[in-house]
């Protein structure tokens, strides 16, 4: 059994769809391919192999390398020479070296600002860190104590000064737009209706009792 | 047609001072063809192939000295050939930066965009189904199918037992009728 019938047999217990699709291969290679290959390939190892640049050029275009390098291009007359005593004068250093320009450089005060700023930023917040609490001087005292000290405050202001303060805050009157007087008895029999008469007797006497002390 | 000159004969004209460009087109006119297919299977592209194709025979030019006789010629540029196929691939996806899934979609679009393309024929559908398989099947399939190597010389291309071979041939084979099958 050759290789190729023995491939097919292996398919057909595999995959019989795929033994029965024809071997046909569908793909085209350029015309004349495979019938340069071969020089093309000793042309890349020749090339790859090749010395120098001369060299190559030989390989690569014969009529090329054949040609003269001569520049047809032209030069002002005395060209070169005007160029050399540039050079020399560089090579003795009689120029002005060159400004360096620098991409960014703030002036001196701004960069100044800056510092100031940020380490007066980090000392307030240092300190507002490491301090300690402020003591409430009032919360160490006692009722008593401060009520001495309150005493001997109002000790302190005269008669007259007093007289004054009271005067000015009697002028102050409430606004109540609800007097006494305006309630009616209709309203109160309303407002009283829903409490029992029991708590109302209670209310009275006690309210009656505390009348006849005063 | 002139006959093939054995492989031993071409050597020994390659190592021998003088004929060394003439055993070396002998060889590169023996296998080129063989070797175009193997890489193309892989890459695709005619431009992709040729240029893997040279970078074999390059790297055969270099190395042919080296090469000791302990296999045959044949096994041993299929192993040069798979391996820069395999480096080609990789290299693309690294490129192109994108999941080796994505290149070998992109294979796909490539079977598509041939001008002979047509979806309703087998061998290009059978062409699409061998791109969905994943890079290793790929191989083993198209060096079984299309070759038709013995598993004892596919051993030697992909350094693989015989038995996993097998195994993966017999993967291949069913995911391409799937594919087949279902589109």
């Amino acid at each position: 059994m050759n290789r190729r019938k023995e491939i097919h047999e292996e398919l057909k217990d595999i995959a019989p769809t795929l033994a029965g699709i024809d071997f046909q291969y569908p793909y085209r290679v350029p015309t004349g391919y495979f019938n340069s290959l071969a020089e093309n390939i000793m042309l890349r190892i020749t090339l790859e192999n090749a010395g120098s640049a001369k060299e190559e050029l030989e390989i690569i275009s014969p009529l090329l390398s054949s040609l003269s390098k001569k520049m047809p291009f032209s030069t002002p007359e005395g060209y070169f020479d005007s160029l050399t005593p540039d050079i020399k004068a560089v090579k003795k250093g009689n120029h002005e070296p060159a400004r360096v320009v620098k991409m960014f450089q703030p002036e001196r005060r701004f960069r100044l600002a800056a510092a100031a700023v940020t380490i007066g930023i980090i000392g307030i917040a240092a300190w507002l860190f490491m301090r300690e609490p402020v003591a409430d001087l009032n919360a160490s005292k006692t009722d008593t104590e401060v009520q001495k000290e309150l005493k001997a405050k109002v000790s302190e202001i005269s008669d007259s000064e007093l007289a004054n303060f009271v005067e000015a805050n009697t002028n102050i009157t409430f606004t109540d737009s609800t007097s006494v007087a305006e309630i009616r008895g209709e309203d109160v029999k309303l407002m009283l209706a829903d409490i029992p008469d029991r708590e109302l007797e209670e209310y009275l006497h006690q309210n009656s009792v505390k009348e006849k002390y005063n | 047609m002139p006959l093939e000159q054995a492989d031993e004969l071409l050597l020994m004209q390659f190592r021998t001072e003088g004929t060394k460009e003439t055993g070396f087109t002998a060889i590169v006119k023996k296998y080129q063809e063989k070797l175009y297919w193997h890489i193309r299977r892989m890459v695709v592209d005619h431009d992709d192939t040729n240029d893997v194709l040279q970078n074999v025979f390059i790297k055969v030019w270099n190395g042919l000295n080296n090469f000791r006789e302990d296999s045959r010629l044949y096994t041993w540029l299929y192993k040069i050939a798979t391996n820069e196929s395999l480096s080609f691939l990789e290299q693309k996806k690294k490129k192109a930066a994108v999941p080796f899934g994505d290149v070998e979609e992109g294979l796909s679009n490539t079977i598509k965009a041939d001008k002979d393309f047509d979806a309703a024929k087998l061998e290009w559908k059978l062409q699409l189904a061998i791109q969905q398989l994943p890079e290793r099947q790929r191989l083993v399939f198209n060096l079984r199918y299309y070759d038709e190597m013995p598993y004892s010389e596919i051993s030697q291309i992909l350094e693989t037992s015989e038995g996993a071979l097998k195994a993966s041939y017999h993967h291949a084979a069913k995911k391409i009728e799937d594919f087949i099958l279902n589109h």
